[in-house]
């Protein structure tokens, strides 16, 4: 009679026996209740680096990029390491929820609006970075394509960096709306359920007006799943394209063709990484061990120990290619990688990545939360330094008169942990106004 | 504005619900509609809803956005403003293919979204009728519309279909702006008779 | 003991001459002692390969003549083992101005006098000890050695250039000629895959020669292969890539250094920086490698550092290459930096928003950010970095120093070498008010003005009777190189080789040296 699509059942993954008004009641709790002294902390504290970074943003702003560290040769560091990998991070969230969508994949309803969420922070951490890290961030708007009184003055559509303000604009538009257009429902449950004037007024605003209607329901599956179509290779084309940065440039240890897929196979990695590190969090503090199983948590780090192989295969593909090419300037770039000047970078990105994501071979560390959750850390660390070692191929490159060295000032490492500030502020907003978990009918099976 | 007079089932479990949409569909009744928490798969052919063509939509947003980033930046290139990057030729169909994959899935999404909310007539400050309060929550519940004469067979019908819950209420059948947080005319009316 | 390029400190109080790095040392803003390597290892103070990283350096107490001095030491290869040499004109009171008050250290009181009374530039016994603490010398060139395989220079003796003038041009025949196709038609794009794989391009000819040409006059046949001969640089220009040529009509601007002309005196750097307003930093910026220099001298040394007479040093002067096919203009994302028709690389201070991306993707790195406000051009108030600047440049007399010519740029905007587009352009508007041609040489770039040797030549390729062509194509066609050929950025400024007066070649490596010298057998 119903669920057409739905797959086959594996093990419940809500535990403990439920009806459909106990899952409301369980997880509008969060919402409907007095903040958690837990909650209060983990908020001021988000809150408070979230204004350290706009300290120290501002203090770049006003005195110039050159309060960064960085100088002639080195023109990217931090700012653009971490703007790709907070986009990376954001990614894991489109996939849970669109891929697995797509491949009907019951468990990802205990993570996907978490993950959703995630994306959405992710993607506005991420964009801070190329932003901020303009020499005249009050001109940005020049990379648009906007009409205007100079002529036929247009951007330059040729530019990797170009395509990175489509695709990451693009980008974060549909996850908004991919996110979004699934939250409305769920605005109308705690709207009809809500006691306070206020909420009723301000969930009624957030719901538009959503009763549930058959054929509402019907459309909206319709925009999900297409607009889960169109996240998939989304997804996959934005970190292409932020690959493109680097691969489309002729610098020796860039420009290389292996990046698009290395670099999507990283961002699921790390991603997904950042989803435990999230969850195992959330399930603590909002108490919602009964919906973010164990087996939840078993399913993602088998996607990591995945991924984790694949960028491994990837690094070791780039040193054979390097060899293999007989271009001098390669083989020096990936020698300089290894031993060079940033060799403590380039070995922690591979103890990160490579070797430690192995131990989830064993069932019994897989199914281990504080396990998981130590290497969620451990992988996110080692995915940043994969990022920070592509970039710094800039160190030395052709001309050796040139070659140079670069550390972070305090107003970059600022920006970094501002950046975590406006990730978690959002995400414990989120957690307590928005729904965390959708309804849905395969999350009971 | 159009206030009508509804018969209202409230059932507890998809279960019962389905058989009961073919037995009042059977019956000859007309159902206004069917509201639930969440998507019931398969209700929609079971209240002969036509399958949505929501996707050929997005697809025509798709194809106007492909259509609009070739031309435009083909036109950039090529007329308005030639230029020499790099030595990059003046129409670098392989340097276009990201923006225009991009704008092809940011016109296809934010269109279809659009049309989604115009079809659904909903954005916020509307409001709608809720039958009732559970109804996004874990209850389903069904609405016909009845006059005067035939709302107490209607309701007796409706209660014989294994409804948990059945009333006759007065309610807006469209949608208008209002704010959730305040009783419409027509509610307080139908409360104080 | 002596002073450099400041003639005895009389100009020490110039800002300009203080940040110019020293043409061996490539220090700036201050002195220092210098030791050759074996000497620094004795006393712990070697030079480690990650030079850029440690940017302290040992300080050395010196005594001699009964005074004593403490100064940094700077290790340079090539000094003998048993000397140790400091530059004067340091030390300077206040009154001296701004720019050179109490910068380094005075060594005047270490002289001593000699027998007809005169000072003494140089000690005989000098007491000198490590003092364990650190100073850091700002210095814009860290690494030394172009690494003996990379190919950004070609040098050889003047015996193997007289046996062989024309070993490096068949060089770069083998590496790049075959792009041209045996009928001599230069065609156009297409090659860009089969370009890296030699044998595949030569098969491919060869498949072409058994198909039609096998009947063809040998005459004729010879003939072609005379016209390939000369068009093998067309060839790689329009074949090597995928992209089309863009002809450049009229003019063509283009520039020469000869490599063994250039002393490396850094004139061409200081008369640039004068022409194009170009910012003075201060010693912390160019601590941050953040120095302005349009043209930099690199310096390189060849050969055993342990052994200072097998030392060789290279000047390599370097700025934008205005590359044909210049990687920094695809990569802009708001369309800043483009080709002029004139082949040259153009910036466009007011469109640029400063994301840097140009400046790394620049294989020459020759690009310079602002990475502060220099002088009051941005927008904020008050936000001018003065942090050991020591100069007056925003003072409004010294600031009638700048050129009215050329923009000041302002804070986040990224510059480099505008080929003095100023210059060209008033001097083509002089012959066009005049109504004739321009001639060659009316146009000169600052760097090739202030040359004392006349190692730069600069001037409009295109013009068959000009200086720069015959150079190009004609008298010095056999020393023609550019830097990063292989990598087709097209620039269009060459070098030519440096021929050293030498038995020995040090910076080629071993088994090219062998090689080499079997040829010689042979």
């Amino acid at each position: 009679m119903h669920l057409k699509y739905e797959s086959v059942i594996r093990e419940a993954l809500v535990d403990g026996k439920k009806d459909y008004h106990q899952v409301t009641e369980d997880i509008c709790a969060p919402i409907e209740n007095k903040p958690t002294k837990l909650w209060k902390i983990g908020f001021f504290l988000s809150a408070s680096l979230l204004l350290f970074g706009v300290f120290s943003v501002g203090w770049e702003v006003y005195w110039g990029t050159g309060v960064w560290n960085l100088n002639r040769t080195i023109g990217w560091g931090w700012d653009i390491t971490n703007f790709v990998w907070w986009v990376g991070i954001g990614h894991a969230g489109t996939l849970i929820s669109a891929i697995l969508l797509l491949f009907r994949q019951g468990w990802r309803t205990g993570v996907n609006r978490a993950a959703e969420a995630m994306t959405i922070f992710a993607v506005m951490c991420a964009g801070q970075f190329p932003i901020w890290h303009m020499g005249r961030v009050w001109d940005a708007f020049f990379v648009l394509p906007y009409g205007n009184t100079r002529g036929p003055l247009w951007p330059n559509f040729v530019s990797p960096l170009l395509w990175d303000v489509f695709a990451i604009s693009t980008y974060f538009t549909v996850s908004l709306l991919f996110w979004y257009s699934g939250l409305i429902p769920d605005f109308a449950t705690i709207r009809d359920r809500a006691k306070t004037k206020f909420r009723k007024a301000a969930y009624g605003l957030a719901s538009f007006g959503w009763a549930g209607s058959a054929k509402h329901w019907q459309r909206h599956e319709m925009l999900s799943l297409v607009l889960a179509g169109l996240s998939t290779p989304l997804v996959l084309s934005v970190h292409t394209i932020v690959s493109f940065d680097f691969a489309t440039s002729v610098i020796p240890g860039w420009h290389t063709t292996i990046f698009p897929p290395y670099f999507v196979a990283g961002a699921v990695f790390s991603g997904f990484a950042m989803v435990q590190t999230l969850l195992v969090i959330t399930r603590k503090v909002l108490k919602l061990e009964d919906y973010i199983t164990i087996g939840h948590i078993e399913a993602m780090n088998k996607v990591i120990v995945l991924t984790g192989s694949i960028v491994g295969v990837a690094y070791l593909t780039e040193l054979f290619i390097a060899y293999y090419s007989g271009v001098l300037w390669e083989q020096e770039a990936f020698r300089l990688r290894v031993m060079g000047p940033y060799w403590w970078a380039y070995w922690a990105m591979m103890t990160c990545n490579v070797v430690s994501p192995q131990l989830f071979w064993f069932k019994k560390l897989r199914r281990n939360i504080w396990f998981t959750f130590f290497m969620s850390i451990i992988v996110n660390i080692g995915m940043w330094f994969e990022r920070f070692v592509i970039i710094m191929s800039l160190h030395r490159d052709y001309l050796p008169s040139s070659w140079s060295y670069y550390t972070p000032s305090w107003t970059e490492v600022g920006f970094y942990l501002g950046s975590f500030g406006l990730f978690f502020t959002c995400y414990f907003l989120f957690a307590k106004y928005f729904r965390l978990l959708p309804l849905r009918k395969s999350s009971l099976s | 504005m159009s206030v009508k007079k509804f018969a209202v089932a409230v059932y507890d479990d998809e279960a019962v619900l389905f058989p009961a949409v073919k037995k009042v569909r059977s019956a000859g009744y007309k159902i206004h509609d069917v509201y639930t928490p969440f998507a019931v798969h398969g209700l929609d052919v079971a209240l002969g809803e036509k399958e949505s063509d929501l996707h050929v939509a997005g697809f025509i947003y798709g194809i106007t956005g492909t259509a609009t980033a070739l031309g435009f930046m083909g036109w950039i290139f090529t007329t308005d403003w030639p230029q020499n990057f790099g030595g990059k030729p003046t129409f670098p169909l392989p340097a276009f293919i990201p923006i225009v994959f991009e704008l092809t899935v940011l016109f296809a999404a934010v269109g279809m979204v659009l049309t989604f909310c115009y079809l659904n007539q909903i954005m916020p400050g509307v409001k709608k009728h809720i039958f009732h309060p559970r109804q996004t929550d874990d209850k389903f519940v069904m609405a016909i519309e009845v006059t005067d004469e035939n709302a107490a067979s209607t309701e007796a019908f409706l209660k014989s279909t294994g409804a948990e819950e059945t009333k006759v209420e007065m309610a807006e059948a469209d949608w208008w702006y209002g704010r959730f947080d305040q009783k419409e005319e027509y509610e307080i009316k139908q409360q104080l008779a | 003991m002596k002073s450099r390029n400041r003639r005895g400190a009389a100009w020490s109080n110039n800002p300009w001459l203080q940040e110019m790095p020293d043409p061996i040392t490539k220090c700036t803003w201050d002195n220092y002692v210098i030791m050759s390597p074996n000497r620094a290892k004795k006393m712990g103070a070697e030079l480690t390969d990650l030079n850029e990283v440690d940017r302290d350096k040992k300080v050395f107490s010196i005594k001699t003549n009964g005074k004593e001095v403490k100064l940094p030491v700077l290790v340079v290869p090539g000094v003998h083992d048993d000397v140790i040499a400091v530059a004067l004109g340091y030390g300077r009171s206040k009154t001296v101005g701004k720019a050179a008050a109490d910068l380094g250290v005075n060594v005047y009181p270490l002289m001593g006098q000699d027998a007809t009374g005169n000072l003494s530039f140089y000690a005989a016994a000098v007491d000198l000890k490590n003092t364990g603490e650190t100073y850091q010398l700002a210095i814009t060139q860290t690494h030394h050695s172009y690494q003996n395989d990379r190919p950004i220079i070609h040098e050889y003796s003047l015996n193997e250039f007289k046996k062989d003038p024309n070993q490096l041009y068949n060089k770069r025949k083998d590496a790049l000629g075959h792009y041209t196709s045996p009928d001599g038609v230069v065609h156009h794009g297409g090659h860009g895959d089969a370009g890296h794989d030699a044998h595949g391009a030569k098969d491919a000819h060869a498949a072409q020669d058994a198909h039609g040409e096998a009947h063809a006059d040998p005459h004729a046949a010879a003939a072609n292969a005379t016209k390939t001969e000369e068009d093998w640089q067309e060839a790689y220009r329009k074949n090597g890539t995928l992209y089309p040529n863009f002809e450049s009509h009229g003019m063509k601007w283009g520039m020469s250094i000869d490599l063994n002309s250039c002393v490396g005196g850094g004139s061409c750097t200081i008369a640039c920086q004068a022409e194009n307003n170009v910012s003075v930093v201060g010693k912390n910026q160019v601590l941050l490698v953040h120095d302005m220099h349009w043209i930099r001298i690199d310096r390189y040394f060849a050969g055993d550092p342990t052994k200072p007479d097998s030392i060789q040093t290279l000047f390599q002067p370097m700025l934008c290459q205005h590359c044909d096919n210049a990687p920094c203009e695809n990569v802009c994302p708001v369309n800043a930096t483009n080709h002029s028709s004139e082949g040259m690389n153009q910036m466009a201070y007011n469109r640029c928003i400063g994301t840097r991306y140009c400046a790394n993707n620049c294989p020459y790195k020759v690009r310079r950010f602002n990475w502060r406000d220099w002088n009051e051009a941005d927008c904020f108030d008050d936000n001018v970095y003065t942090d050991g600047r020591r100069d007056d440049i925003n003072d409004d007399i010294t600031r009638m120093v700048l050129n009215p010519d050329v923009t000041v740029r302002s804070r986040g905007v990224m510059e480099k070498c505008s080929f003095c587009v100023q210059r060209l352009q008033g001097a083509k508007a002089t012959a066009k008010k005049q109504g004739r041609l321009m001639k060659d040489g009316e146009a000169k770039v600052a760097c090739q003005q202030a040359c004392p040797t006349d190692a730069i030549v600069f001037g409009n390729v295109n013009d068959r009777e000009s200086a720069i062509f015959k150079l190009r194509y004609e008298d010095q066609k056999e020393r023609v190189f550019h830097v990063l050929e292989d990598i087709h950025t097209l620039p269009n400024i060459n070098y030519l080789s440096k021929i050293r007066n030498a038995s020995e070649v040090m910076s080629r490596n071993p088994e090219e040296a062998s090689h080499g010298s079997e040829k010689a057998h042979a």
